[in-house]
């Protein structure tokens, strides 16, 4: 079966599960004897190792098989919950999230899983070589290496299963699910004798697992067979249920089944009552990983984000809905012409208002309703759960807490929350950043914070929420905030301030300071932070995507980091306005803090620049004909109008000749030959088919 | 290079920037329009006289004779916007006029030696010789290229 068209999916998949695993992990450690935590973890390995093997990534199944029979004793309290195995299972995940990577950048593993391979089989000390198998009944004799044979009359030759093959049969058989070989007979005129028995294989797969093929599913691709095959295939389905299954498909002649047995005596499908319980469980892992790999159209996954919400505690209501796969590119590209749409209704509109004629702008209203809510469709269709980013965090800081010796509680709040994917992306970094400064300078150690009287375990809060057009993400911690009189000291040092300016400084001067570049307090310098790179690539990264980044500080209490960001990158709110005869820019509605009339006496000039007093500050103002050389500048007027914009702790007025108004507009990026012509975030088109460049706030005044 | 060339035949798009002739071969050209609105970009190298929207995208419009250093363009009703692209970048060129699209023998181009019209050597790709005409081959890669300017 060739497998490389599947291969976008099984990463996604793969992904989901190891991230299942993961959260699993993570509540098992907090509540070692949370059975629930166990089973999701071991479901999600199995899944792994089905999927994988289908792949034909044999370490990456193999591997994982090794994990699950550790995991199958600790399901069933055949071992126990140790830090020690904890800390394998998590080395295990790095492996095979390791693994997975590779597969991804399509370049060869090379990873060394011998001594963890080892360490798995070392917990699962004194127990039978198989530590899968719980009892005698469906357990491989020992070392028996032909394997078993079939007892059906259309046997086509001897069947040798590998171990790996064996133990899936012998987790089969627990699960309530039997090993069949079933033999498929074609049509004499099937025509394309390969796809057939593609079809065929993939409905099986609908209801279980194949195992193996005979011949090998490269001959059956490269038709090298006959009219018949035959397959070995695990399926809680019985006999005749497949027998139907399979007559169903076109071209098939006849379906042979025959109960497998993999080792001759003693084989029994059906178990005890509390395995026929765990039975359903295991087929609807089984159809959902087989389904997996072989449909395009995948089944609903379940929402991780609201699992994340609830610290991982509750799995509960996996509501399933139905859902596709869509390449992000078709996406994008839906983007794109949506934004073309809007762009022409507002032409539309244009048109409609100066021809008035009555019908046609009626026509136009309702075009501008339905692309109004086709743009929030598509817009919707690009959100993606925060949680996507946050889920990783429990782990790294987890980890962080270790290595630093800390005690940290994790709490997360919102990874429901959705915005744009490219945002999403984006916002990854920044918040590691600020999550490993909360962990290593925030919070203090453990016997520090019991002097405090704080409880042992530091508190870090991350929170995201919608606010209006807005996300709004913050991090929290309990430690003992940012020391101001630090920050000073060391902006004199650095020289960021002299003596003087340092006296005179306000505490959100201070804090500003935080985020320049070459700025850090940390005491020590630890590998996890501290070496002076950090608060400013946090503040450039957020502000790329249009968002903000602030903080509010209590010495000895603690401070919050707040991150603002827009819900998509492709569409803003803008101001329009006029520079000069016919120069039209847009302004960033989300920089915008106020717009004044001002009389031209108001201005003060201090060292050649002009300033304005605005609510008791004084704020530079730039000529926007000036600084863009504008050909014709309008003459002089006595009131003039200023748009006070904003950017982190930027603030500034430019003045403008006229106010157009307020418009969505969509970003457009301008080409690469732009690069040194500073100041601008994109263009869009307007309504009447111009070009407008949108300002960038940050970037305009040098 | 010039036994590869004796064979082959160039198509090209003649233009006319004041009373020269130039040409770019046709494999970059991806249409030729009428000059619509061109949005000025403040801050942009000299020789780029702004954006336009061309369906939907913005593409920069180099102002040839700024380029070339042959003084300023005026927008006319014969002048044309050739729509180009090399690598990365979709460009239009603002020319005077557009003559012709005309094919030459690959023999019939030689290789500058040395500035040609008043241009830096560097922008010309060859000179095309058809009957008395000469066209003055662009070499486009050096025109359109990143933010810097040249000559």
């Amino acid at each position: 079966m060739d497998t490389s068209q599947y291969l976008g999916i099984f990463l996604d998949e793969s992904k989901e599960h190891l991230q299942l695993m993961n959260d699993g992990l993570l509540s098992l450690e907090k509540d070692p004897t949370h059975q629930e935590s166990l089973e999701n973890i071991f479901r999600a390995a199995h899944t792994l190792k089905g999927m994988s093997a289908t792949m034909g990534f044999t370490e990456i199944a193999e591997f994982t098989h090794a994990i699950e029979n550790v995991l199958d004793q600790l399901r069933h309290g055949k071992l126990t919950v140790t830090p020690e195995t904890m800390d394998i299972l998590f080395r295990c995940l790095d492996v095979l999230e390791d693994f997975v990577e590779d597969i991804a950048a399509d370049r060869p593993s090379d990873q060394d899983i011998t001594p963890l391979v080892a360490s798995l089989q070392k917990l699962q000390g004194g127990s039978a070589r198989d530590g899968s198998t719980q009892d005698g009944s469906a357990q491989t004799p020992a070392g028996e290496g032909a394997g078993g044979r079939i007892t059906g009359s259309e046997s086509l030759a001897k069947v040798v299963l590998t171990d790996t093959e064996r133990d899936f049969i012998n987790q089969g058989a627990q699960r309530g699910e039997g090993a069949f070989y079933v033999f498929v007979q074609l049509q004499e005129n099937c025509a394309l004798k390969s796809a057939r028995s593609y079809l065929v294989l993939r409905r099986m797969e609908e209801n279980g697992e194949v195992i193996k093929t005979f011949p090998s599913s490269e001959e059956l691709e490269a038709e090298k067979f006959d009219l018949s095959f035959a397959a070995l295939y695990l399926t809680a389905l019985n006999e005749e249920e497949i027998q139907t299954e399979l007559m169903s498909v076109a071209e098939v002649a006849e379906v042979k089944v025959t109960s497998f047995d993999p080792a001759e005596e003693g084989w029994a499908p059906q178990e005890d009552a509390q395995q026929g319980e765990m039975s359903a469980a295991g087929v609807q892992a089984q159809t959902a990983e087989a389904g997996s790999v072989a449909a395009v159209v995948a089944a609903a996954i379940p929402q991780n984000g609201q699992k994340q919400a609830n610290n991982g505690h509750s799995n509960g209501n996996h509501a399933i809905r139905q859902t596709i796969r869509v390449d992000i590119e078709k996406l994008d590209s839906l983007m794109n012409l949506v934004g073309e749409l809007v762009i022409n209704r507002s032409r539309l509109a244009q048109i409609g208002l100066a021809a008035k004629v009555a019908v046609l702008n009626e026509g136009i209203e309702e075009l501008a309703r339905i692309t109004t809510e086709l743009q929030g469709v598509v817009m919707k269709a690009r959100m993606v759960p925060i949680d996507q980013v946050f889920n990783r965090f429990p782990r790294m800081v987890r980890d962080l807490a270790r290595e630093l010796g800390k005690e940290i509680e994790l709490v997360i709040e919102g990874g429901e929350t959705e915005l744009d994917r490219t945002v999403v992306d984006e916002i990854g970094d920044p918040l590691v950043h600020l999550l490993r400064n909360a962990v290593d300078h925030g919070i203090e150690s453990p016997d520090e914070r019991r002097k405090l009287n704080k409880p042992a375990a530091g508190l870090v809060r991350l929170a995201a929420k919608h606010e209006g057009n807005q996300v709004v993400v913050q991090l929290t911690d309990d430690g003992h905030g940012i020391d101001l009189e630090k920050v000073r000291t060391k902006a004199i040092n650095t020289g960021f301030l002299s003596a003087e300016e340092a006296d005179e400084v306000d505490e959100e001067e201070l804090m500003g300071l935080l985020f320049n570049a070459g700025f850090s307090t940390a005491e020590k310098i630890t590998e996890v932070s501290g070496r002076g790179v950090g608060l400013d690539v946090v503040r450039s990264k957020i502000q790329a995507l249009n968002g903000s980044v602030s903080v509010e500080n209590e010495p000895g209490k603690g401070s919050v980091f707040t991150i603002k960001l827009p819900l998509t990158l492709a569409i803003i709110q803008a101001l329009l306005v006029r520079v000069g005869a016919d120069e039209v820019y847009a302004l960033p509605l989300e920089n915008i803090e106020e717009i004044v009339n001002i009389h031209v006496d108001s201005i003060k000039t201090i060292q050649h620049q002009e300033h304005l007093l605005f609510r008791g500050q004084v704020i530079p103002i730039f000529r926007m004909s000036t600084l863009f050389e504008t050909p014709e500048p309008e003459a002089p007027k006595p009131y003039l109008n200023v748009v006070v914009v904003r950017t982190g702790n930027k603030r500034y007025g430019l003045v403008v000749d006229r106010l157009i108004g307020q418009q969505e507009v969509v970003i457009k990026s301008l080409d690469s030959m732009f690069s040194q012509a500073r100041g601008f975030a994109g263009a869009t088109i307007l309504g009447d088919g111009k070009v407008a460049l949108i300002l960038d706030v940050l970037n305009l005044i040098v | 290079m010039a036994e590869e060339r004796t064979q082959q035949e160039l198509q090209m798009v003649a233009f006319k920037l004041k009373d020269e002739e130039y040409a770019v071969t046709i494999d970059h050209v991806n249409e030729i329009k009428n000059v619509t609105e061109i949005t000025r970009v403040p801050r942009a190298p000299f020789y780029i006289r702004g954006v336009f929207n061309l369906r939907g995208k913005i593409i920069p419009v180099v102002d040839l004779k700024k380029r070339l250093s042959l003084g300023d363009s005026e927008v006319r009703d014969d002048s044309r916007i050739i729509v180009v692209e090399v690598g990365q970048h979709v460009a239009g060129l603002l020319v005077d006029s557009v003559t012709e699209t005309t094919r030459v023998n690959a023999s019939e181009v030689d290789s500058p030696n040395m500035a040609v019209a008043g241009i830096a050597q560097q922008f010309i790709q060859g000179i095309a010789k058809i009957g008395e005409r000469l066209l003055i081959l662009l070499a486009l890669d050096q025109i359109i290229a990143e933010g810097e300017i040249r000559g």
